[in-house]
């Protein structure tokens, strides 16, 4: 019996007490991990939307500055369509522009498709369930799509505004631009002003 | 029997319940210190969200006197020799409101060409609360004002600088 007493291995109330302790210390352990990995989350969309925000505004601005005033049209406060010199092979996909010169006068649109036009629209993209930032290259305002590509993920709206700006010809035009980007609970806005260059 | 064991489990204790509260509070002292990495770098996320910011403004401003944009009235152009209306002109952050301002020097350059060095600064609270930039109220100066006041011009320029700042030279005729 003696035997039997001091071989006992724990008590149930020493269980439950290493039980209790154990759960103590990893709920703490957990409530760290959980937070950390909070905040890292947090800090990776941050930075993804910041950096998307940059993406598409700068995307945007360079070919602004290619544009002429009279040739860049708000459509509606999230739709801008405007009329640059477009490389031709550009419109095989590559989607970049450049400035053609022939005869030293600019070609707008595209060689042998004048009407050719770019748009920039925010749209909701079904494939991968985020808003998008897109440049389409359309063969007239409201016309048939050439090519499409995706400027910025996470964007949700960009605005344009040409209401600081004179209506004299003679003066710098430009559009003030306003992109905001967001995603879950991060958000970046971005306003630049954009005069013409061309 | 038992009296004889008895000295044995007490050597052959494990460890008491004080000394294992002790062990876990040391243990959730040192993750808890983790934390303050995070939250580090949580920060700094937003300081670079900042940074965006404050750059993206600064190239607006010089878009605006690039394009000779009249400082008085936004509808209106100046001459190209009448840039010199833009220095030391304030200007707001956008997107960063009260906690930041921004400063335009325009000081001639007479050789090899008249044209015009122009420079874009902006000063900014970041989400922490420290300011970047020289407008930092240092030796009593006044905090973003936009005006050099106390020790704020650290480098003894006669400038405000910033870790945002734009500089570049306009020539005559550039739009």
């Amino acid at each position: 019996m003696g035997v039997k007493k001091a071989r006992a291995g724990f008590t149930l109330i020493e269980v439950m007490m290493v039980v209790g302790l154990i759960s103590l210390v990893m709920g703490s352990v957990l409530g760290i991990f959980i937070t950390g990995h909070m905040a890292w989350n947090t800090g990776q969309l941050n930075s993804q939307v910041q950096q998307q925000a940059r993406h598409g505004m700068d995307a945007m601005v360079r070919e602004l500055h290619l544009s002429q005033h009279n040739r860049v049209q708000c459509i509606d406060a999230n739709t801008l369509a405007l009329q640059i010199p477009l490389n031709a092979t550009a419109l095989g996909g590559d989607g970049r522009s450049r400035i053609d010169i022939e005869d030293g006068n600019l070609i707008w649109g595209a060689e042998g498709n004048e009407g050719y036009w770019v748009e920039y629209l925010v749209e909701s993209d079904q494939n991968l369930n985020r808003n998008v930032l897109k440049r389409k290259v359309l063969t007239a305002i409201g016309g048939a799509e050439v090519s499409e590509t995706i400027l910025a993920y996470y964007i949700q709206s960009i605005a344009f505004t040409a209401d600081q700006i004179s209506t004299n010809p003679n003066y710098p035009q430009g559009v003030k631009l306003t992109l905001t980007a967001a995603r879950g609970a991060s958000s970046c806005s971005l306003t630049t002003m954009v005069f013409f260059k061309n | 029997m038992v009296k004889k064991r008895e000295p044995e489990m007490t050597k052959k204790r494990g460890f008491t319940l004080i000394e294992v509260l002790i062990a876990s509070l040391i243990l959730t002292g040192t993750l808890a210190a983790t934390l303050g990495l995070f939250s580090q770098s949580l920060n700094v996320t937003q300081s670079a969200g900042s940074f965006t910011k404050a750059v993206n403004t600064a190239q607006m401003q010089l878009e605006i006197i690039r394009a000779r944009i009249d400082p008085d009235d936004p509808t209106t152009t100046i001459n190209f020799t009448d840039l010199n209306q833009w220095n030391n002109r304030t200007f707001q952050v956008l997107q960063l409101g009260d906690n930041a301002i921004g400063v335009c020097y325009v000081q001639p350059i007479a050789a090899p060409l008249a044209s015009w060095r122009v420079k874009v600064v902006i000063c900014w609270r970041d989400p922490v609360g420290r300011i970047m930039g020289e407008d930092n109220g240092a030796g009593g100066g006044t905090a973003l004002d936009g005006v050099i006041n106390g020790a704020e011009d650290a480098d003894n320029n006669g400038e405000l600088d910033s870790p945002v700042q734009l500089e570049t030279v306009l020539v005559t005729g550039g739009v």
